[in-house]
Order: structure tokens, then C-alpha cells, then sequence
């Protein structure tokens, strides 16, 4: 039971959905699977719950290579990576961290968007899409508006959104085939918060070679390591130029101690494990 | 014992109702008209209570009762009586009860909660235990006053609620005959038993001061016992009801949080009150293990040869001892576990600190003592150069030693070289485990050995009743808490052996209910196989004896000529003369019509024999009934980059007498050996820097997952039959949780030569041993 | 507001309050108690229940949301006073200690072998992670799924 009252409604439109956004203490909800818990235990206590998923239009999902992949907010996890094997052939990245999302039962019910919504540093999606430059498609009753995933986030649990606005979608952007790996270290091998996660996507890896790097659970918000990209761009992979792009990683991030790791440790794998990414897609032989 | 049914994997009797949802445990009981409870809890690990002002809530529509000490003023508590059932004067942890409400609905109970005032004045905390032994603040200043068994030393002035010493041999000579001496630190956090059932009770009192509690319990009759002690009832006023238990692992052992909603319904007579409670507060306001700092001191000769050992143990009992006061002395009087000293000198210390309630775990001080027990170990064969298993196996307890409480060991008490030398042998020990290819992973091999007694008093009894039913299926009454273990088919084996007959005919009386079932100490200490064992194998004695002395009568011949087998009564030397056992169970009935005899009903009594208390000064005396060894191994791979470990093997091996039932058993064994692996690797309650628990829910607090699971686990068993036992059992059921946090420390120590000694092993504290390894 | 749910194939009507979870109104309302309240955050699993043929855990739904859901508990899993082949593989395998967490973990196994008839062990762990067992240690809970793959692929 949540000990407080509250009203619930499940709009079938954007435009019924705004009006009852547009409510005293009205929250958006998706999979609830965030929501419900905070509600429960009274660290947001909405007088009135918009529930999102039964509007049709948050349910699309699309993907062409001109447009990208287009995640409707109401998609689950779960439907995305298997019901689109486009997620897994283009995305794999993002594929691998999904699959890193709470347990099977939760990814049934949460979405892309409302990880993204809930903005926790730790939110294992995320990494993988500011590797892929995602978008999120922001409307509300005013019109929509595009922000870039990386500048979505504003703090632990804060973002950009604007009362009466949800997120409609997330589009990703197709450039070419990518390789990569998320790689996450938590206390417990499933089901767990990340100490650390680290997404580290290699964007047309027989050409080009973008190696692009984003973390989780090192900064107030899940954050690029952008210096690093622009470093390793163009370079050799030696020793001492991966040397440098994993420090360069490391200094993109700002981590706290919490009761899943300390700052050190997070600092210190904020460099291994960009290192060890790269190692293991055999792409760098070297041994730390 | 003739042996048809015991030694078989027959499936478990409770399994039809467990694998369809059917089985009833009390969050799924509902009664007309029944309230619900909810509590106020301390959001100050240590504050003076200034004022309660309930009139709000109890103003509220809705609202049935409202309690606090004003009207619940006791305390409660099993060897140690300290522990209120609401605040009275202050606080001293985070989650303690202040007051609690019953109201028509779960929503009304906590809108109610909001609308109590309480005013606290903060007190200096402290929650390190060795911090509070310097006395600067005391969270007991009363303890002295506080009722208690006397065989529990308190230190007032220390916060000290047992100080237990042991004092064999002369430790200071063996120091002076040692060639070595080594010393080290080992500690470990308090941790969360997690059992997938929170606490819960449905508490009901009439108007004739008759209560009844349905609780999710152990210890039926000592939770009864406790009730009427700290309630000031008569016994027999007091009826516990206990259905299914989803998982105990000591945490419901003794007397939990019953006394809440005891005291909510003593306020509404006529009326059920129910209180579940929700993770944050099972976890919270229960009771955790203990944390625990040792110092150990040993001295050794240059062939490995154990000659003192001196240790103190310091325990972090948080804000209430109650049941932990002999986790603190079990400790003391084992160390130094399943080896062989002459000269022993241990100090346990039990303290209070501002954390939360430490009590009884599975385990219950053995965890603790041996992480310190078996890390020293290694630490010694190091130091000497050698092999640790050949190290253990030259100093293990072995036929005419003596522990620590000067026991002597007997061919019959176990075998731990046994269950050493094959566990290794599982494991591979020797060997060099195959390397990965990956040179960042490495991995390696770790045992160690363990010993447990049941922790329990001289006279913690058991009985049975079987009553024979009028077509010869027998109805079993013990009260013994089936609570996951498979007690109640490993019972039902028992009996049918005991009472030649089919275990299709048996049934054990379930759920336990205190007004019908017969006096048990409690479900604790492993020990239920071997102590109910020896009282049913008193009633079926009884029972057969009764049949055959009416079955005499009607055939003419001795009663010792007589055999009962299955469903008949026969002449041994002549079997085909015999009585369907259905025409003697209710008395035997001649064709004329007159009857002789009457109703079977066997009773079965037992207490432990020869045991006695510990002399307060030396430790010296008779406290284990009967012994059980064990040996666990760990083949681990430690990434040296990351520090994460991956638990490839895990291998158990325990001397279990005579194993009733070798699936269940082994199902034991498996469970507590992962149920080992979080506090070895993750598991442990944290606190802000001020003393709030963070770690309350299981987002926090995390458990093993089936993806943590190792590729491997072996159970295997060793029998020595136990010679207190007519079945020859022993317990097995807390030991495969004891040493894998030590043996997996081994193998990590095995695998990149880093020694860790403080749990949880985090992959932190590994790269930051591997760091200052190579620098 | 009263709401309709089909539970193991019954409709039934209930009135709800929008502060209750589908869980709190399965076990409180309709006293279908095999769902089991371990943490009510969606963390341990023994809430499982089949919602709309999918495996959730009915401690996170609201129950407004569910009005019209079709739902199916451990309760609806035996046939005619018959044990489900997956039931059964449990028994067999000793897949359960306390049984607290049992409904929930056969619940998922049932949606896993609906998805997947032969499942592997990454499958079967990817598949049973969020239900949290403290007694068994989940070695006879992978045979039992395992063992319950193969009786229903026998059935067919």
C-alpha cells in the first residue's frame, strides 16, 4: 500500500494526458517501476499520478538508418530487445546494458524513457545512449522540443523537463555499425545498482573508428567523457595513448563514496575499465 | 535402530502445499473485524524521550488503540531482560518502537503514525564496540538492575552485557614453549539474516485474559514462555500459534516483535490485531548477527604444532543484548574451534553500542569465530611455510583431546580430519587450478574446517506424543518449527523407523499450537533430529509397549515375543499369528464384546544428559551437548584489475551422524554455503557516519542472486554415528554457513596472494591489498 | 472504484482504492495469497505473477491500472486438483525450502518456458534473478526449471 491518497489517471491521448498534467502535483508515469517505489515510501508524494502507457502513440517503435531508432516512452525494455532485433544487430551496446536493468520482471514494466525521466546517476541505459548522441523528444501542451541526452540531466534525480512536460521518445541516431561493451561492476552479479558503469562504443569501427566512452555512478549525472574521445581520435591504440585516454576518462568524472563503493574505488575503475573494454574487444593487448 | 525410511531422499510432506501457493504463513491470515498495526520508530540512534502525545492519533476516526510504554511498560528478553517493548525513557537505535497504533485499515494505522508528537532530546552515541567499552557513554546505565541468568557476566561500567572468559592450561607457559608467536586482527561487520518472510503476528485477546498470538515463529514455546514473563501472565493464559515460517536463520528465534501487537490487542479485547512487517523494518527493528573485532595471539611450535592461543573477541551487540548474550559466550567457550590447544585463554566480549539489535543468526558466534579462527590459521602456515590444510590436519581435535571447555573427544563425537581430507579432495586441493587465459584473472583454492555444538541450556527440553488413530495411522506432536530445514519429513522418517510402520501413516500436527502440542525449547542450535529424535524414540517405545502388552493379552504370549511391523502385530517365532495393529490402537475389543486396553498414546520426555554450567572464571565445564565437524573449500577467480571475485566451487562436507535425508541434507549444505557467500563477499548493514542504517531495503542490503551462484557446488557427508543419538544424528543445519567466508578468503589469498581479514571481501579492499602488495 | 480483473480465469469485480497495489488488492481483497509481499519494491520476486501473460511483480502495479488485466497467480497453475508439470519438477528436485518465495519463482518459470521451451542456464538465471531464495541456493531451482523444460517438451 502507498500511505497516502492520490488520484490516477490513465489518459488515452497527449492532450488529455496535458490536461491532467497541468493538475496541482501531478507526476508522469511510465512502468512505475521508480515511481511506485519512491511513492511507497514517501520521498515523492504526487496528488495525482498520469499514467502513460495507454496512449498509442508512446508505444512506436521505428528505425531506419536516416532517422534512427525511435523509442516510444511507453515501450518496456523488454519489448524493445525482443521484439526489435534492430536494437541488438545496431545498438549493441545499449542492447548489452538493458539487459543490465533490474530483473527480467522490472525491464516487463520499465522503459527507456523513464529511466531516462528518473535521471539517477546510476540509470545503466544511459551510458550506452550518450555513446549513440540520443535524443529525447520533449512535449507538453506548449509543443515539443528535441534535447540532446547529454544535456538532459541537470542532478542526481534532476533533469530538464518542465512541469507539464513528458518525454515522448528517445531517438537514436543511426551512423554506422558499432561495436563496444557496457561494462558494469555491482555487489551482485544481476539485480543490483552499478558502482560503475561503464559504455564504451566503437562507432564504425572498420572505418572511421569513433571510440566514444560514457559513465554511470561517477558524477552527479551519467556522464561523456568527450576530452577522451577527442584525445584517442585518429590515434594509434598503443599502450601510452590508451594510457592517457583512460586518465582522460577518469577526469571526466567526479564520484562520491556511497554504501555500493567508495570514491576511490570508483575513480580508480573509472580509468581500468575503459582500458579493459578496449583489451577485451581486442582491439589493445596491453595488461594494466 | 532397524533402518527402513531414515538415510532415504523421500520427497518433503509440506512440498504439495509449498509448490502450489496453499501454504498458510501469518501475513496470509485474515479474521473478521481484524485491525491493523503499525509502528512509530526512533529516528535517533540514541536520544532522551521528552514527550509522547498520542491524542491526535487516537482522536483520528478509524483509530482502535494507541500504545506506548505508558501503557506496555516491560521488557522482554530470553537470557537477558533489556530490551523494552516500547521506548520508555530514551532511544538507543535507529527504528527502536516508540508507540504503535491499530486502526480499521493498514492507511488509517499510518496516517495515524504522522499524527503522534514525540520529543527527543539527541545523546551522545557511540557505535564502535571498543569505542564503548571506555565506558564515556553508557546506553545502559540500569543494567545492573536488569533481570538475568547468572551465568551472564555483566560489566556495567563498559557497556559490557557478558564477558566470557575461558582459561585452560597455562597460556603464558605455552607462549614460552612456543617457537613462534603470531598475532592478527580479524573483523566483520553486522549482517542481515534476510529471510524472504518479514516478521509478522496477529495477537488476539478475550475478555476471559486469554491471548493468543499467531506468529511467525521458531520458538513457539518460548515465545510463550517470554510473553508471559515480560507480560506477567499465566501460562496457560498465553496460546502461541505458529504456521508456516518463511525462513529464520535464528532471526525468529526467542521473542521478536510479538510484543507490539500483544500489547495493541490487550487494548481491544475481542479483536484480532495484525502486524506485518515491511522490509525496512524487518531489517531495522528485528534483530541482525552481531559485528565482531578479534585479536588473536598463537603459539606454535616449528612443526606446526598448536601450543597456546589467546584471544579477545569484542562484539558489537548494538542496543539490546537479549538473545545475543550467548552468541557473545558460544563464542568464547568454542574458540578455537575444531582444534586441538592446550593452553587456551579467550575473552568474549558482548557490548552495547547505538546500533542495531544484534541477536541470534544461524551460526550463532561460530561464523564470527571462526572467520578469526581459520584466517589465523593461514596466517600461521604461512609464517611457517606451511601447507594450511596440512597445518589444520595436524591440529585438529582428534579422540582423547580436549576443547576449550576441557570436553573430552571421543571416536563417536566426529571426524573433522574426515571431512578435511575430503573436501579436499573435492575440491582438488593440491592441484594447481588451470589458469585462465585472461592474466588479469587469476584463481585459487581455499579450506577450512568448522565445529558447532548445539548453543543452548543444560536443560533445553523436547517431547513427543504420537497418538495411534483408530485405523493404526499415528498422529506426531512435537513442536519443533518446520521452518524450511525439513523437519517434518525428516521427522516423519524417524518415526516410521522408530514405529515399524509406513511413513504414509504419519502425520506431523501442523501448524504448532502451544495449547495442543507438546513442550520444545525451541527450533535453534541445530539440534532438533538429535534432542526430538531422542524423545520420540522414548514415546514410540511407549507406544509399541502399550500394543504389545494388549497384544500379549489376546495372544497369550510375552510381550517380548511380540513384533510390530507395518500394520500388523505378530509372533516373532511364529509370524503368521498375529493382530491388525487397527484392532489394538484403540484397546482390543473380544468377539463377545468386552474390550481391554484403550487408546495408544506413546510419550517421550528428553533433556540433555550431563550437562552443566560453565565455571565463570575458567570456562571450564560441560556445556556442548554433542558436537558436529565440517570443512568447506572455495576455488575462486579474482580479477587483479577490478577486484571482483567469481566463486567457481564451493564444496561442503560435514559429519552428520547418520543423514535422515540425504536430499534434504544436501539441500541444507548447499543453501547455507551460498547463504555464506554474501557475508564473505558483499553482505553487510552500513551506517552514516551518525548512525543511521542506510543499508534497509533490499536495494541496499543485497543477498545472492541465482546469477551468483558458483558453476559448482558439492554437499557430501561424512558419518560418525553420534553416540547421544538412538538414530546416531547429529545437526547440520547452521554449519554450511560457518567457514566459507574463511575458505573463500583462502582461495583468493591462494590466487594473488593478498590476505584480507576484515569482511566483507570487497573487490575494494582486494586491488587496495594488491596495491600495497606491490609497492 | 470497482475494476474488473480476470484472475486464474475467473472475472471477478473489486473495489480499489488508486493508493493500493494490484498486490495489495490480490492477497487483502481476493485473498489470493500464493503472491507473497518479500519487499514491496520490486526487489525479491515473491510477488511474481503472470500480468497479461507477462511476468511482473504486482507489488509495483497500482491496481487501477490493472481494471481489465488478465491475471494468472500460482493458484491458477494446478488443472483439475493436478499439479503443473512445473510443480511437480519442483517436488522433484527439492526446489524449496521455507516455500516463501516458491510461488513467485514458479511463476517466473512458467513465463520463461512459455517464452522459451528450451532454455539454457544463462537463460534460466537471466530468466530468475529478481526472485531472491535465502534457503536453497538456487542449485535445485535451476534443475527443477530444467527438469520442468523437459516434461512439458515430453507433453507436446
Amino acid at each position: 500500500m502507498i500511505p497516502f491518497r492520490f488520484s490516477y489517471h490513465k489518459p488515452s491521448s497527449l492532450s488529455e494526458a496535458f490536461e491532467i498534467l497541468s493538475e496541482d502535483g501531478a507526476v508522469p508515469m511510465l512502468g512505475g517501476t521508480d515511481l511506485v517505489v519512491k511513492m511507497r515510501a514517501k520521498r515523492v508524494t504526487p496528488k495525482v499520478v498520469v499514467d502513460l502507457k495507454f496512449i498509442d502513440e508512446l508505444h512506436n517503435v521505428s528505425f531506419s538508418e536516416d532517422e534512427g531508432l525511435v523509442i516510444g516512452a511507453a515501450v518496456t525494455m523488454n519489448e524493445l530487445i525482443e521484439d526489435f532485433a534492430v536494437v541488438k544487430e545496431r545498438f549493441p551496446v545499449f542492447y548489452q546494458a538493458i539487459k543490465k536493468v533490474g530483473a527480467y520482471q522490472t525491464r516487463n514494466r520499465a522503459t527507456v524513457a523513464g529511466n531516462i525521466a528518473n535521471s539517477s546517476p546510476a540509470a545503466d541505459s544511459v551510458p550506452p545512449l550518450l555513446t549513440y548522441n540520443a535524443k529525447v523528444k520533449v512535449v507538453s501542451a506548449d509543443g515539443e522540443r528535441l534535447v540532446e541526452l547529454k544535456d538532459f540531466f541537470t542532478g542526481p534525480g534532476r533533469n530538464v523537463l518542465k512541469p507539464g512536460e513528458i518525454i515522448h521518445s528517445i531517438i537514436v541516431p543511426y551512423e554506422s555499425p558499432s561495436i563496444g561493451m557496457y561494462y558494469k561492476i555491482s555487489r551482485i552479479k544481476a539485480v543490483d545498482l552499478s558502482t560503475i558503469g561503464v559504455a564504451l562504443t566503437i562507432i564504425d569501427p572498420d572505418g572511421k573508428r569513433d571510440i566514444r566512452v560514457a559513465l554511470a555512478s561517477v558524477a552527479p549525472t551519467p556522464v561523456r567523457a568527450f576530452k577522451a574521445e577527442d584525445y584517442i581520435r585518429d590515434k594509434e591504440l598503443s599502450a601510452s595513448s590508451v594510457e592517457r585516454f583512460a586518465e582522460l576518462v577518469q577526469e571526466s568524472t567526479s564520484p562520491i563514496t556511497d554504501a555500493r563503493g567508495s570514491k576511490e574505488y570508483r575513480w580508480e575503475m573509472a580509468k581500468v575499465l575503459p582500458k579493459r573494454i578496449l583489451r577485451e574487444l581486442g582491439l589493445f593487448e596491453g595488461v594494466a | 535402530m532397524r533402518e527402513k525410511y531414515v538415510g532415504k531422499p523421500i520427497p518433503r510432506v509440506d512440498a504439495y502445499e509449498k509448490v502450489t501457493g496453499t501454504a498458510v504463513y501469518v501475513t496470509d491470515m485474515f479474521f473478521p473485524r481484524m485491525l491493523y498495526g503499525a509502528v512509530l520508530r526512533s529516528p535517533h540512534p540514541h536520544a532522551k524521550i521528552k514527550k509522547i502525545d498520542v491524542s491526535k492519533a487516537k482522536a483520528l476516526e478509524g483509530v482502535a488503540a494507541v500504545v506506548t510504554s505508558k501503557e506496555c511498560p516491560y521488557r522482554q528478553g530470553i537470557y537477558l531482560v533489556d530490551r523494552p517493548i516500547f521506548a520508555t525513557d530514551r532511544v538507543r537505535y535507529v527504528g527502536e518502537p516508540v508507540a504503535a497504533v491499530a486502526a480499521e485499515s493498514m492507511e488509517i494505522a499510518m496516517k495515524a503514525l504522522e499524527l503522534i508528537e514525540v520529543e527527543y532530546e539527541p545523546l551522545p552515541a557511540v557505535f564502535d564496540p571498543l569505542e564503548a567499552m571506555k565506558g564515556e557513554v553508557l546506553i545502559h546505565p540500569d543494567l545492573a538492575s536488569y533481570e538475568r541468568l547468572p551465568i551472564y557476566n555483566i560489566e556495567p561500567e563498559k557497556n559490557v552485557f557478558h564477558h566470557h572468559k575461558t582459561r585452560k592450561g597455562d597460556v603464558e607457559k605455552g607462549f614460552k614453549e612456543a617457537d613462534y608467536i603470531i598475532e592478527g586482527e580479524y573483523s566483520l561487520p553486522q549482517i542481515y539474516h534476510a529471510p524472504l518472510e518479514p516478521h509478522g503476528a496477529i495477537a488476539f485477546y478475550d475478555f476471559n485474559g486469554n491471548l493468543t498470538v499467531w506468529s511467525s515463529a521458531q520458538s513457539p514455546y518460548t515465545l510463550r514462555n517470554l510473553i508471559a514473563h515480560a507480560f506477567k501472565m499465566s501460562r496457560h493464559k498465553v496460546r502461541v500459534i505458529a504456521p508456516y515460517v518463511g525462513g529464520g536463520f535464528g532471526g525468529k528465534a526467542g521473542i521478536n516483535m510479538e510484543g507490539i501487537v500483544i500489547a495493541l490487542a490487550m487494548q481491544v479485547p475481542g479483536r484480532h490485531v495484525k502486524l506485518i512487517y515491511s522490509r525496512e523494518e524487518d531489517i531495522m527493528a528485528t534483530v541482525v548477527r552481531q559485528g565482531m573485532y578479534a585479536k588473536v595471539k598463537a603459539g606454535v611450535k616449528k612443526d606446526g604444532t598448536l601450543v597456546a592461543w589467546e584471544e579477545t573477541m569484542v562484539f558489537d551487540g548494538g542496543a539490546y543484548a537479549e538473545y545475543g548474550t550467548n552468541v557473545v559466550r558460544a563464542a568464547g567457550y568454542t574458540t578455537p574451534g575444531p582444534y586441538y590447544v592446550p593452553n587456551i585463554k579467550v575473552d568474549s566480549y558482548g557490548v552495547y553500542t547505538n546500533h542495531l539489535v544484534g541477536g541470534a543468526f544461524r551460526g550463532f558466534g561460530h561464523g564470527e569465530l571462526h572467520w578469526a579462527v581459520e584466517r589465523h590459521m593461514d596466517k600461521i602456515a604461512k609464517t611457517l611455510g606451511m601447507d594450511p590444510l596440512e597445518l589444520r590436519l595436524k591440529n585438529v581435535l582428534r579422540p582423547g583431546h580436549t576443547n576449550a571447555m576441557g570436553q573430552k573427544m571421543h571416536e563417536h563425537t566426529g571426524n573433522v580430519e574426515a571431512c578435511l581430507k575430503k573436501a579436499a579432495d573435492l575440491i582438488g586441493y593440491g592441484e594447481k587450478p588451470e589458469q585462465p587465459k585472461d592474466r588479469v584473472k587469476r584463481r585459487g583454492r581455499g579450506i577450512a574446517a568448522l565445529v558447532k555444538a548445539p548453543a543452548m541450556p543444560t536443560n533445553a527440553a523436547s517431547s513427543v506424543v504420537i497418538k495411534f488413530n483408530e485405523d493404526a495411522s499415528v498422529t506426531l506432536q512435537v513442536s519443533i518449527q518446520e521452518i524450511g530445514q525439513g523437519f517434518n519429513t525428516a521427522i516423519t522418517q524417524m518415526a516410521a523407523d522408530a514405529l515399524h510402520i509406513s511413513p504414509d501413516k504419519i502425520k506431523v500436527v501442523f501448524p504448532i499450537d502451544t495449547d495442543a502440542n507438546p513442550y520444545e525449547w525451541q527450533t535453534v542450535a541445530s539440534r532438533a533430529l538429535w534432542t526430538v529424535g531422542n524423545a520420540l524414540y522414548r514415546a514410540a517405545e511407549d507406544a509399541l509397549s502399550q500394543i504389545k502388552n494388549i497384544a500379549s493379552q489376546v495372544l497369550g504370549v510375552a510381550p517380548y515375543n511380540l513384533e510390530v511391523e507395518d500394520d500388523r502385530v505378530y509372533i516373532k517365532y511364529d509370524p503368521e499369528v498375529y493382530i491388525p495393529l487397527k484392532d489394538i490402537v484403540m484397546g482390543y475389543t473380544y468377539p463377545d464384546g468386552h474390550a481391554i486396553g484403550g487408546p495408544v498414546i506413546g510419550r517421550g520426555s528428553f533433556v540433555p544428559e550431563r550437562l552443566t554450567n560453565l565455571d565463570p572464571e575458567t570456562g571450564q565445564g560441560n556445556a556442548a551437548a554433542e558436537w558436529t565437524f565440517g570443512a568447506e573449500a572455495a576455488e575462486v577467480e579474482v580479477d587483479m584489475e577490478t577486484g571482483e571475485v567469481k566463486i567457481l566451487k564451493l564444496v561442503g562436507v560435514f559429519d552428520a551422524g547418520r543423514v535422515v535425508n540425504p536430499m534434504i541434507a544436501a539441500g541444507q549444505i548447499i543453501g547455507g554455503m551460498v547463504q555464506g557467500m554474501g557475508p564473505a563477499l558483499f553482505e553487510q548493514i552500513t551506517y552514516t557516519d551518525d548512525g543511521k542504517p542506510i543499508s534497509i531495503s533490499f536495494t541496499d542490503y543485497k543477498i545472492p542472486t541465482i546469477a551468483d551462484m558458483p558453476d559448482e557446488m558439492i554437499a557430501d557427508f561424512v558419518e560418525t554415528p553420534e553416540a547421544t543419538s538412538p538414530f546416531g544424528v547429529r545437526g547440520i543445519a547452521e554449519h554450511p554457513m560457518i567457514s566459507v567466508p574463511p575458505a573463500i578468503a583462502s582461495a583468493i589469498y591462494d590466487a594473488v596472494g593478498v590476505d584480507i581479514n576484515d569482511l566483507p571481501v570487497t573487490p575494494e579492499k582486494i586491488l587496495k591489498a594488491l596495491k600495497e602488495k606491490h609497492s | 472504484m470497482t475494476i474488473t480483473l480476470n484472475v486464474n480465469g475467473k472475472n471477478v469485480q473489486v473495489d480499489v482504492q488508486p493508493n493500493e497495489t494490484l498486490l495489495d488488492v490480490l492477497r487483502n481483497k481476493l485473498y489470493i495469497t500464493g503472491p507473497k509481499e518479500g519487499c514491496g519494491n520490486g526487489e525479491c520476486g515473491a510477488c511474481t505473477i503472470l500480468y497479461n501473460g507477462k511476468v511482473v511483480n504486482s507489488c509495483l502495479v497500482l491496481a487501477l491500472e490493472a481494471d481489465g488485466a488478465e491475471i494468472l497467480t500460482i493458484e491458477g497453475l494446478t488443472k483439475d486438483g493436478r499439479l503443473h508439470p512445473i510443480q511437480e519438477a519442483f517436488i522433484e528436485e527439492n526446489a524449496f525450502q521455507c516455500g516463501f518465495c516458491t510461488p513467485g519463482f514458479v511463476i517466473s518459470t512458467k513465463a520463461l518456458l512459455d517464452r522459451n521451451p528450451n532454455p539454457s542456464n544463462e537463460d534460466i538465471i537471466e530468466a530468475l534473478a529478481g526472485n531472491l531464495c535465502r534457503c536453497t541456493g538456487y542449485q535445485t531451482i535451476l534443475k527443477a526449471v530444467k527438469r520442468a523444460a523437459e516434461k512439458l517438451g515430453v507433453e507436446k
